[in-house]
């Protein structure tokens, strides 16, 4: 995925965060580095990378299990965020059509940038 | 607990070298102090200290007001890194005399940063690089045990890993025991990331106050080629040019909205894409009115 511009430095991390989960780099159950750590790794500001923690969280990504750590979390599929997603993804595409991005070029660009996990989870 | 500056203003002679200061330094905040050279960083620190008495206003900590008889040291940190009296002392001799000033320091963790970074424990201060008394520094200012740090150019003359130790050990203080930190620095890149806040002090003033992740969250920067090289007046009005190289122009608008966005789109530029807003764009868009600084007027004002 793209890197996205313009964003604040916590929804970046929790963005990249995302991206490496659905590209398997994170499995289920993975332990992420602490505020700390990651502060550290990404040369972040703690509050930043402690709300992009509270972020993660809030969106299903993560969990926190207070004493052990924070772990990857197996999200389910959630409906009411996939509608949302969906209408925003219609809107998009006329957008790009009345912009001329063809088809074709969609296509490539999700072969190249779309890569969700396979599903076969053991 | 917090330190709060009101109004404070120091003159020197007839010139004011700090004039009119007000903020609030909140635990656990990581904030950058930039401005241009001479713009009056290393003066606020020093009449915080009351190493100038101000003229006027007043510095609080945890809403007592400080005076001449104050001791700052359980609350905050200062070494003038442009007048210190270390000079060729060994470090055994400079950490035991932070012993005797400051009260809750601990010579076991000054040492474990000694030993941490591989500075060999019998060194002399003048006889070591810039790189390594930068971490003697902050391993003193560490060890202090103090909630409230100020760092006058941390990260000056030093090399990329230097800059990196100095970095971490500040996250790490931040992360483990909520110390807030006030840095002065050039060095935007190394700021820009760990920074809660920024304050731009221009001649001797507070010119913006920022909260740097909520600008992130309103503020823009486009890189864009407008058709024949016309500025639609909304985007020269909201927009701030910061460079131009060859026909593209970089423009930072530090409140983007929808009436910005219909603006570009009705101009249908040749090219337009996002880019990052770094702290060295912000701190552009705020000198971009000096008069030595006039970049690509000529563009604006055509």
């Amino acid at each position: 995925m793209q890197n996205p511009r313009s964003l604040a430095y916590y929804e970046r991390l929790a963005l990249k965060v995302k991206d490496q989960v659905l590209t398997g780099i994170w499995q289920v159950g993975d332990k992420l580095p602490s505020v700390r750590e990651m502060a550290q790794q990404e040369r972040l500001n703690p509050n930043t990378v402690a709300k992009a923690y509270r972020q993660l969280e809030a969106d299903g990504v993560i969990e926190v299990q207070p004493g052990k750590g924070t772990f990857i979390k197996d999200s389910p599929p959630s409906a009411p965020q996939q509608t949302v997603l969906w209408q925003q993804l219609s809107a998009w595409l006329i957008n790009a059509g009345t912009a001329g991005i063809t088809r074709q070029q969609i296509d490539v660009f999700l072969d190249t940038n779309f890569s969700p996990k396979e599903v076969s989870h053991p | 607990m917090t330190v709060t500056l009101t109004n404070l203003t120091k003159r020197i002679g007839r010139k004011e070298v700090v004039t009119d200061i007000s903020f609030t330094w909140r635990p656990g905040e990581i904030t950058g102090l930039v401005g241009r050279n001479g713009a009056g960083k290393t003066t606020l620190f020093r009449t915080m200290m009351l190493q100038y008495i101000p003229d006027s206003g007043t510095i609080q900590i945890n809403d007592q007001t400080v005076t001449p008889n104050t001791n700052f040291t359980q609350s905050i940190f200062f070494v003038d890194s442009q007048d210190n009296f270390f000079g060729n002392s060994p470090l055994a001799e400079i950490a035991s005399w932070f012993t005797l000033v400051y009260p809750q320091f601990s010579l076991d963790s000054f040492w474990q940063e000694i030993d941490h970074f591989k500075i060999p424990r019998e060194s002399r201060w003048s006889g070591l690089s810039k790189g390594m008394q930068a971490t003697i520094l902050m391993a003193l200012a560490l060890a202090s045990n103090v909630p409230y740090i100020i760092l006058d150019e941390p990260f000056s003359g030093l090399d990329v890993i230097a800059r990196e130790q100095v970095t971490q050990m500040i996250i790490d203080a931040a992360a483990e025991h909520h110390t807030a930190f006030l840095i002065s620095s050039h060095d935007l890149e190394e700021l820009d990331g760990i920074s809660d806040r920024v304050l731009i002090l221009k001649d001797h003033h507070i010119l913006h106050d920022y909260m740097l992740e909520e600008l992130r969250e309103e503020a823009k920067k486009i890189q864009v080629v407008f058709r024949h090289n016309e500025v639609p007046a909304a985007i020269k009005k909201e927009g701030t040019l910061i460079r131009v190289t060859g026909q593209v122009l970089e423009i930072v608008f530090l409140h983007y909205d929808e009436t910005i966005e219909t603006a570009l789109q009705d101009a249908q530029p040749v090219f337009m894409e996002d880019l990052p807003l770094t702290l060295t764009d912000i701190f552009r868009t705020t000198a971009v009115h000096d008069t030595d600084y006039l970049l690509g007027k000529e563009v604006y004002e055509k």
